[in-house]
Parts: C-alpha cells; structure tokens; sequence
C-alpha cells in the first residue's frame, strides 16, 4: 500500500468574465491529469422526502427519483478537479464554476423554470456562496440537444461565416462578371491609394469623393480593411472568390447578422504572407472562443468526454442524472439500463467512490474517510472544496484498493482489470439520512437482525391517522403496538419505517407473513379502520406511473384503488414484470446500517 | 376621435381646476424616496412602527415581488381561457412560485398640511425552515427570465436569501401549534412517570462507580444542609468549583458545571434513584432559557410535580414564542386584515392569490370560493387598473402603448417620478404626496415590492382625484372604503390580463359584463378543440390547410392560436365542425396508417398527435405538473386516446351521425382521387 502524498491546488473559481481564460487553462491541465474528479451544487433534493432514493429501493427506482430531481432542480455550482499522482504526490487543479441557466440568446434556453429548495439555498449561503454573482455572472450553457435545435432554428448568433468551397464551381453570369469588376476594381483603388504618399494638400471635397466611391476605410483589430455590403449568399461567394483569387495580401471575413444573413464582407489588408497566417489563426480562435461563449459551461463536459479520463465522483447516479439532462438531453431515458448504455457512449469510464468505499466498508470504518479528508481542507469562502475531499478520498481508496494509477492503459481503451471492474457501476446513494432538518425518528428502520433482500418481504402502510388513538404524529413505535393488535403476521419481529407523516414501511422477517397479511387485508377480513396496505408492486407502479404526490399514501391510494387502471394508465403496459431482475439488488444492508 | 379627446381633456382640466387649486410649489423639492428596507434584523422593531403607520392609515399600497409567474409558456393567459382556466393558471402561478420582496405603503392624508403621507415598507421574505416541522412552502419554482429581469433591476439575492424573513400561513401555525401542544404533553407524562420507576446505573468502569458514589455525598450533603434550614450550611459545596448554589422558581439548586454529556447522565440518573426530592432539570439545546443543567430541590411530591410543570410551561412558552416568530411575514398580513382598511393593489389578482396561498391557507379548487374567502380576510380591496379601464377621463390621457406601473405613474405623478426636472405645465394639477426621509431607508427603484407600492398608492391618489374626490374638503376621516365614488370599483379584480370581465369578490361570480360579446366568448367553447403533438415544423397555415382540406369546408376554421410549439387551439365555426374533425380524426387513429395522400397525414403521420375538447385542455391546466411543453404535461396525465369526441354533449349522437355521412363522402372522394 503506497501512500500518496497530498498536494493539492488552490481552487480556481470560474465565472462568465474569466471563463474563456480557465477553459484553456483546464484543458491543459487535463491533458496532463490521470483522473477527474467532479462534484456539484443543485438548488433542491427532492420536494418530499419520498421522493429521495430510500434504502428500499431498487436501482431502477433509485433512477427515475435521480431523475425526477435532475428534471426538477438547477446546478448552480460544477467543480471539476483533475490530478495526477507524480511520483509520490498526488497534484490536483481543482476548479469551480458558478453556472446560472440564463437565456444568452433569447431563445427560451436553457430552461425555463427550475425549482429551489430553501435548505439548500440557505446551505450554501452560510459558505458565503454569493447569489448575486451566480446571477449576473454566472455561466450558462446549453445541452448538446437544444444546442443542435437552436443551430436548425437559426437563434444562435454567428460571429462569421464560413466561405463556401465551392467557388471553383461557379458559373458567372454576365451580371456576376460586372460585379465581380466592380468589387476588383475597387479594392485595388483601395489598395492604389493607400500605397500612394498622402497628399495633405488634397482638397476636403476630392477626400469626400474617395470616401464616397471607396469606402471609408476601417480597422479589424490592428489592420486596416474595408467593408462591402452584400445582399445574398451568391454575392459571399462571388466576393470571396475575387478577394482570394486576385489578391494574396486580402483576407475577406464574412460577419452576419443577427438573423443569420450575411451583411458584410470585410477585406482585410494584411502585410505579409506571415501576417495573413497570423489573421487567419486569430479569426479561427475567436471562432472557437465564439463556440465555446454558445454551449457555455457543456463545453467543458464536452472536453471531460473527450479526455476519456476516468471521471470520479460520489453519488455517481445522482451527478450523471444531472450531466445527462443538463448537458446531453433533457429528456432523460425511461430505464436505469438505457441511462447507463447512454451514458457509457459519453463517458466510458466512471468510478463511484461510493463502490470503492462499499468495496473496503465492512473492514475498515468507511465512513472515516471522507471525514479524514475533510479534515485537512481549509474550508471557509473556498467553494469547490467538496471535489478536492473526493479526489482525496479517490487518492486513499486507490491506494488500499491497490489500483495502479494508470491512465495510459485507459487511454489505449484497455483499462486494468481491477478498473474495469469497478468503472461504470454505480450505488444509488440512500439520500434520505443526509438530509439535516430530517426528524431522526422518521427513517429509523428497526432491523436487528439480518433479513433476506426481497422485495415481497416489504409492505407499504397507511391510513392510520384513524387507527391511532389521540395524534396524527404517529411513531413507528406506538403503530407497532397496534399493527401486533390487527394480524398475527405482526406477532413476529417486523421492522417499521415511516417514509412520511402518511406513510410507513413494514419489512417482514418472512414472505409468507407478508403474503398472509396481505391476503387477509385484501379479502378483507380485517378490521382494519381505515389502515390500508400494499405491496412493493404497488410502489413501484407509483414510481414507474411518475404519481410524484406529496404524500406517498395519496399516490399509493390511486394507483391500488385501480383508477388510474382502468381510464389512465394503459393496460397492456404491465409494469410488475419489467424489472424483475433487479428485485435482488435492493440494499436491505442499507436498511441495517440506518 | 382627436376631438373627442381634447374635449375630455378640456374638461379634466375644467374639473381640477375646480377641485385642487393649490399648485404645490412650496413643497417642492427634490425627492428621492426612501423605501424601508425590512430583513430578519429589523422586523420586530419595524413592525411597531408599522402597527402605527396602518392603523393610522387611510390606504394601504401593496406589492408583490415573484420568483416567476408563469410556470410553461402554455400557462401564459390567452383571450379564450374562459373564468375557471384564468383561475387554474393564477392557482398554478401562486401555488408554484415564492414571494421574494412583499411591498406595504400606507398612505396617511394630513388635514392640516393637506398632503399624503406615505410610508413604504419593503420586507425580503424567504420560505425559511424555522421549525422543526415538515413544510412543503419550503420548496419553489423559479422563473429564469423573471430572476434574470429582478438581477437587471438590482435585486439583491444575497439579502433575500440570507435575511429574509420566513413566513407561516394560518394553516400552518395552527398545525405547528398542536404538534407542539401534544409534545409537550406528552414529554410531561412522561417525566413525572419516571420518578416512581426506579433506574439502573450501568456502571461500565471502576471510575464511573467512584463518580457515582462522590455525587451521592455532594447531594446528599447539600440536602441535608437545605434541611436543616440554614442555606448557609448548603454552601458547603462552595469548595466545588462545579457547583454552585442558586434560586430557582423560588426552591434551592444546584448550577452543574464543568461536566461532560456522559457525567451529567450519570448525575441524572444517581438524583432519579437515591433523591425523591430532587429533580434534575437538564438544559434545552439552542436555547437561552436554561443555559446550564440545574438540580433542584422540591418539598413534596406535589410540590415536585408543580416545578416539572413550570418547567414545562417554561419551555412551552419558549416554542410558542419560536411559532410567534416563524409566522414572520404573516404579522403584517394579519395586520392588514385586522385594520380592514382600504388596501390598493395594481394589476393585483396574482399578488391577491400569492398571499392568500402563503399566509392564509392553500388555494381552493373553485374561483368562487377563493373570491369570498379573500372577501372575508380583506372586505375592501381595490385595483387601481380597474380605475384605469373604466374611467373615459384617465383612459383619454394615457398612451395605449406604455401601461406598466411606472409609466402611468410618471405619467399621473410626474413631480415624483422625476423631482429633478421642473413641473412641466401639466394640465392635470396633483394632490401632493409627501414621504418622511428616513436616514435608513433605501433609495426607491421600479420593480422593488416597497417602490412600486408607492407608486401604486400615488396613481390611486391621483384617479380618485381625478374621479372627483376631493381630498381637501373632507373632514376628519376619509374613510374612502365607504366614498360613494369609490364603490363601483372597489372588490373588483380581473383574473388576467387580457379579460375585460372582472370578478366580484363579494359574490365570487363574473360582474355583468359592459361588452355582451365577452359573455358569449366566456360561455361558447364547444367549437374549440385542442391538438398536440403534432409534428413541430408545422405552422398555422399549414395547419388550417390541412383541416380544411380534410373538412372539405372554406371558412369552418375561424382561427387557429399556437400556445405553444407543441400545441394549438383551433376555433371552428361551429360545434358541429368541431366534431367534425373529431371524428375523423379518430377514425383515422383506429386504422393505424394513413395514407400519405390524406390531407390530414402530414399532422398525424408521428403517430402521436391528440386532439380534444375544452374540457381536456382544463384538465391538463389543473393538473399540478410543471412541463414546459404542453404535449408533455398532458402526457404526465397518463391520456391513453389520441382523440377524445365530444360526447357529453345532447346533440352530439346527432353530430356525430351526419359526420359518418360526411366521412363516406370524403372517402369516396379519395378513392377518386
């Protein structure tokens, strides 16, 4: 086990006036870097607390609440870490950049409306985030989707436009000829007078003449040029073909208007051949930096995918939801599979450091480690610093995981094995039990002892404000009391949890309680007084139907009273078997660790 | 027409002329209006001033700052959204966005200096989670464009965010109040039931044991001293640093100090098992009402049950205190409501709907009801848009294109929009409107809740002068609410924009339209039909062409509105081409291709395109989801058809029988074709 010695740098942070600047700078850095780490910001976790991943949840289900939360909520901080282990140092470039999804170009993009939740809001206003700045100068961006709508729309400004290559195969007509004559003609006037030595003695009304026939000379930056007006794209050609042909010293530049029309061809009179070169390299980098102004911040997850770095993160599930519907496609796919096929696409190699954690968890305190990390980061107005902890962590996990930091090999498309199999697997992260205002009582599952991960194992409860003698406040521990009173599957140990004020969660120790119980409150032999009950079927139509009710009790009623069967929702869509396979994977050591 | 309004103007200036005859020259002076700003840090102090200000008050000006106001560009008001959609849309906007600045001008007249005094108030309000209850106000949407439009009128987010004060509706705090009552009775119980069971100390090391026993002496000791009666002989403990001895609620204690978590439980259980007259009272966390752990020394048992019970009212006090100050912003609406004076409003429906949804209770399903609810909080309410709609005089003077709020008040109080400049020689002669300066306040802006406020007060003070109120000549109290002048406007509000049919607070119905043809546009929507998800490249006359090709009938399309790139209304000429359409629509749905050559395949060649009547489209506007795109939003309703006939309709049987008359025909001419 090598140990690596830490050198992180300060954090960089990026706004709209220094975002030009620090994009060049990342993609030097992360040529050079061998990982990627990135973390952001949201403005909200979910409006309900069912609607957070619950330790019973199955991935698919985890998916579509990631997914509602990324359609619902904005990211107002991306920081983006890339490092390198030197030696025996591990060197990180940590930056941080203040996205607002502001509508550059008046095209109702990038979003419309997004959702905040106070907590987080006041959360990051005690780091002294400054929402002013997020506002005014914070970087916008647009997906890879509606940058490409926005292109067929015609909505996005270009700076110039690009000479079609086609000027061999024109055909002039007698008309283009006289044109063509016209505009020769003039630019070697242009070119005439300005060669000869100025005449201070000519007269104020020959001045004004050259003006009027000529042009009035301008400046492109530091060269002098002269602007022809052109009225259709057949003149663009027709111009640029004269300039090129004619005169080796002229760089014409096609600028556009707002609509996207050409309006004027500026000649630009270079010196030298050296000269002409040096334009042609700046008019191709202010393009570049004109493309890097439209998709904003997506430009950097442009340059993350492109580096085919690994990239590393906590809670992988929950940031790519985000990336994907914020910078790839809103419209984010219906199953967990298709996500993760989607997202394999754009970034072959992920880590979630949430696995490798999970991987060392039961021998060593797991949890220590992110607080280790934390420990030795100077927090304060430092925004960002919450990547630097996950490069740190990633930095000690590779370390004890024995994972040979090598991003040559991944580079060539051949990962290590210890890599390969830990990349693009990610745990949905129970979200429930970091919420800080949560009532601790709510979430408690009592579990003392280990119970098989089956999903008919678990019933949803609710309805017992009216079983419950004098409070609507329920505690799990007074419904114990009275669930043992209603059925004999109750008189075995059973855990409870309430997902909400309405809701509650029985996890039996046997199915066949839970069949039993089931059996007898669906026949009705039960009296139950109002307690009503379903199975983990139920809840995942709830999530699959997208029924995102506050109360999960409300949403549970609709989908079991069979309403949204028999006029809404389509029959032959029978959602209980589409996820069947992943029914194993609900993490009931999730549910014993809380 | 410019007759006529050189008349009107004539005889405005006839009209002031008689009433204002003092110019206000002797004020003037160069005025920039201070606005109070209200955070967390002033609000207490601020509301006593404010108490004054509205009690002595006249009017009351309010605005509203938003995080949005329209939720998807399908929520836009549109003229054929008939009363119960305008009311959807407005419950949509309240329900989803928050309040950022809330905006309160009393207006005071002075009869002596003949002036209006006025006061505005500008309170930051941020939905903070005060409590430690579950509130669902805590989450909100925000509009990009709006957030964008505040950041270029120099709002502060960091204020809003940091020092804005919360609020609970009514609702809420009688919520918050029970779940506390119960807990504190509960926690009662409980700990006068603990003194009888006796508890085991666990005793997990020898120096636990040594603590235990050395506790058992001190207090022991120190009892035995307040026994004999001398506290003199109590203070024996004073060689203890940790301990000091002090009155609490009129018995002897003992101040705990210096101990850890693990100590202190010791303690607690060692004074629950060897001492039945002492009890131990332990501090509450993150609050000053008791800041140390205390043992107590109790006479009896009933004297002992007495001090758990002060201590318990103590800490009920304490959180209903807690709940008195999470009402925040509240305090000022229950004020407004309690003074039932004249509140004034511009364009106010949303601002209405917003603090009935935030302080009051959550919106009702119907209009109506939402109507006589607010009535019942707030009997008079006025919008000065209304007077600005009705009035032939003030209508005369403004320009049809510049109707927000500055430009009519720079165009009604041109002294106070811009001091700097002289009084141009206006035909209209002003009631003059002063402000107090106050060293705290910030200088006003548009588009700040406590600003625009005051200019909406000062428009109103305008028309009613304009209206033929004469300020000067009243005596004592203005009471305007009961101004005969005044009465044909006031509880009058327009649900949208773009209706001209207000409603009636007091009855919670439509008045009675002035324009016949506004009644007829409210009620007649069996000749609409909605389609979505039709191929986006399409456009309005594409579309029309398509219908009408396929109806085989020039003209049954009256008009056909985009309300969104998804999404369109078309309006046929009557209900029978509307089913018309349906029907054949649904006809070609059932045979699952088209041929290319129908004149309707190109709308419905994605296989997705739904049409549906009036009804559908005000079950997808009261469906609470938040997609920007209208197709999407009604597929979150789980909508199965892709055309749904009009049916619940008597003649419909009949309609959709000469449509299948109709629809043989068209085939045929197909086959020919």
């Amino acid at each position: 086990m090598v140990s690596h010695k830490w050198v992180p740098n300060a954090v960089v942070q990026v706004t709209k006036s220094n975002f030009i600047g620090a994009f060049q700078q990342l993609k030097a850095h992360i040529r050079e870097s061998d990982y990627i780490a990135i973390s952001s910001q949201k403005t909200g976790g979910g409006s309900a607390l069912w609607h957070r991943v619950l330790p019973i949840d199955t991935p698919q289900i985890s998916y579509l609440k990631c997914k509602l939360a990324a359609e619902t909520y904005e990211v107002f901080q991306f920081a983006v870490c890339p490092f390198k282990f030197d030696g025996s140092n591990v060197v990180a470039f940590p930056y941080n950049f203040v996205l607002f999804p502001r509508d550059e170009f008046n095209i109702g993009m990038p979003s419309y409306s997004f959702s905040c939740h106070s907590s987080f809001l006041t959360s990051m206003a005690s780091e002294g985030f400054d929402f002013n700045a997020c506002v005014h100068n914070g970087i916008s961006y647009l997906s890879r989707v509606q940058e490409s709508i926005a292109k067929e729309r015609n909505s996005i400004p270009t700076l110039y436009e690009k000479p079609t290559s086609e000027s061999s195969s024109l055909i002039f007509s007698a008309v283009d000829k006289t044109f063509i004559d016209r505009i020769k003609s003039k630019i070697q006037h242009w070119k005439n007078v300005r060669n000869q030595p100025t005449i201070t003695s000519e007269d104020a009304f020959l001045k004004t003449l050259r003006k009027f026939i000529i042009g009035v000379e301008q400046l492109h930056g530091s060269r002098p040029c002269l602007n022809i007006d052109v009225c259709s794209h057949r003149q663009v050609q027709l111009v640029t073909t004269v300039l090129n042909e004619s005169f080796d010293d002229i760089v014409p530049i096609v600028i556009t208007s707002k609509d996207g029309e050409p309006k004027v061809i500026r000649a630009v009179l270079t010196s030298s051949q050296e000269d002409k070169n040096l334009l042609l390299d700046e008019v191709q980098r202010e393009e570049e930096e004109h493309k890097i102004k439209i998709c904003g911040f997506r430009g950097i997850i442009d340059m993350l995918s492109n580096s085919g770095k690994p990239i590393i993160s906590f809670d992988c599930l929950k940031e790519f939801t985000y990336i994907h519907s914020r910078f790839l496609d809103q419209r984010l796919p219906l199953t967990m599979d298709e996500f993760m096929h989607n997202l394999k696409l754009v970034f072959p190699c992920i880590f979630d450091v949430d696995l490798l954690m999970k991987e060392i968890g039961p021998l060593r305190n797991a949890k220590n480690i992110p607080a280790s990390a934390n420990s030795n980061e100077t927090s304060g107005k430092n925004h960002g610093h919450k990547v630097l902890s996950t490069t740190h962590v990633f930095a000690k996990l590779i370390s004890i995981l024995n994972i040979k930091p090598s991003a040559r090999l991944v580079k060539c498309g051949h990962m290590l094995s210890v890599e390969e199999e830990y990349s693009n697997i990610f745990i949905p992260r129970c979200s429930c039990n970091d919420f800080a205002e949560q009532d601790e009582t709510d979430v408690e599952i009592l579990l003392d002892d280990a119970r098989k991960g089956e999903s008919s194992n678990i019933v949803f409860l609710w309805g017992f404000e009216e079983v419950e003698m004098s409070d609507a406040s329920a505690e799990a521990a007074s419904l114990k009391v009275v669930l043992r009173e209603i059925h004999g599957a109750f008189s075995e140990d059973f855990g409870l949890n309430l997902v909400d004020k309405r809701c509650g969660v029985v996890v039996f120790s046997k199915p066949s309680l839970a069949k039993s119980f089931m059996e007898d409150m669906e026949a009705g032999n039960i009296n139950s007084n109002g307690l009503k009950a379903a199975r983990y079927d139920t809840y995942r139509r709830v999530c699959e139907s997208g029924l995102w009710h506050v109360d999960l009790a409300d949403a549970l009623n609709k989908i079991s009273a069979g309403e949204s069967k028999s006029n809404l929702l389509p029959d032959d869509l029978d959602l209980s078997d589409l996820y069947l396979e992943d029914e194993s994977d609900i993490r009931l050591n999730g549910l014993l660790q809380i | 027409m410019l007759r006529h309004r050189q008349q009107t103007k004539w005889l405005l200036t006839s009209m002031f002329s008689r009433i204002l005859t003092v110019t206000t020259s002797s004020l003037r002076r160069p005025i920039s209006t201070s606005v109070k700003k209200v955070t967390r840090s002033n609000f207490e102090a601020t509301l006593k001033k404010l108490r004054l200000d509205v009690r002595e008050s006249d009017f009351i000006a309010i605005d509203l700052e938003m995080t949005g106001v329209t939720s998807a560009p399908w929520r836009e008001s549109f003229a054929f959204d008939d009363f119960e959609v305008q009311y959807l849309k407005l419950k949509d906007s309240a329900e989803k966005f928050g309040i950022m600045q809330f905006g309160v001008c009393p207006f005071r007249w002075d009869h002596t200096k003949k002036f209006f005094v006025a006061n505005p108030y500008n309170f930051y309000t941020f939905p903070r989670k005060e409590l430690p209850i579950d509130m669902p106000s805590c989450e909100f949407l925000c509009q990009t464009s709006s957030i964008e439009f505040l950041a270029k009128h120099q709002f502060d987010f960091n204020a809003y965010v940091n020092e804005g004060i919360s609020y609970l509706s009514k609702d809420q705090e009688t919520e918050a109040l029970r779940t506390l009552s119960f807990t504190f009775k509960k926690k009662l119980r409980v700990s006068l039931d603990n003194s009888i069971v006796p508890v085991e100390i666990p005793l997990s090391s020898t120096a636990d044991y040594f603590f235990t026993e050395r506790m058992k002496n001190i207090f022991a000791e120190w009892r035995n001293g307040i026994l004999k009666g001398s506290l003199a002989d109590a203070h024996t403990t004073d060689f203890w640093p940790q301990f000091e001895t002090i009155f609490f609620k009129r018995r002897p204690a003992i101040l705990l100090d210096g101990f850890n978590s693990h100590h202190y439980n010791l303690i607690q259980k060692v004074i629950k098992m060897y001492f039945r007259d002492l009890v131990y009272v332990s501090k509450v966390h993150d609050d000053d009402l008791y800041q140390r752990n205390l043992v107590v020394y109790s006479t009896s048992d009933d004297d002992r049950a007495l001090l758990m019970k002060e201590v318990h009212e103590d800490l009920c006090n304490k959180a209903k205190e807690k709940i008195r100050h999470a009402v925040g912003v509240r305090h000022v609406i229950d004020l407004l409501a309690s003074e039932k004076k004249l509140i004034v409003g511009h364009s106010c429906n949303l601002d209405l709907a917003h603090i009935f949804s935030k302080f009051i209770r959550p919106l009702p399903s119907t209009m109506t009801e939402f109507a006589c609810s607010l009535h019942e909080c707030f009997p008079y309410i006025i919008d000065t848009k209304n007077l600005l709609k009705r009035n032939a005089a003030i209508q005369s003077l403004m320009d049809k294109k510049r109707k927000s709020l500055s430009s009519i008040f720079s165009l009604l109080c041109p002294e106070l929009s811009s001091p700097s400049s002289s009084h141009t020689s206006s035909c209209i002669q002003h009631v003059k409107i002063d402000v107090p300066r106050d060293v705290t306040g910030n200088s006003g802006a548009k588009h700040e809740a406590g600003y625009d406020a005051f200019m909406t007060g000062c428009v109103f003070a305008q028309e009613c002068s304009i209206l033929g109120i004469d300020f000067k000549r009243q005596m004592g109290s203005l009471d305007l609410s009961k101004n005969e002048k005044l009465q044909k406007h006031i509880n009058l509000i327009y649900p949208s924009y773009r209706t001209e049919v207000a409603l009636d607070l007091k009855t919670g119905t439509a008045e009675i339209p002035i324009n016949p043809a506004e009644q007829y546009n409210n009620e007649n929507k069996g000749n609409i039909i909605f389609l979505w998800g039709f191929p986006s490249k399409i456009n309005p006359p594409e579309l029309r062409e398509c219908i009408l090709k396929a109806l085989g009938v020039a003209e049954s399309v009256m008009s056909i509105i985009f309300i969104d790139e998804s999404a369109a209304l078309i309006q046929f000429n009557n209900q029978d081409s509307a089913s018309k359409f349906l029907v054949l629509k649904d006809s070609l749905d059932s045979k699952k291709s088209v041929t290319a050559i129908h004149p309707l395949s190109p709308l419905l060649k994605c296989g997705n395109t739904h049409a549906a009547d009036y009804a559908t489209y005000k079950e997808i506007c009261r469906s609470s989801a938040s997609k920007v795109l209208f197709a999407d939003q009604a597929e979150t309703l789980n909508i199965r058809w892709t055309t749904k006939l009009i049916s619940n309709n008597p003649c419909s049987s009949q309609a959709g029988q000469t449509s299948n008359i109709y629809l043989k025909e068209t085939s045929l001419s197909f086959v020919e074709l």
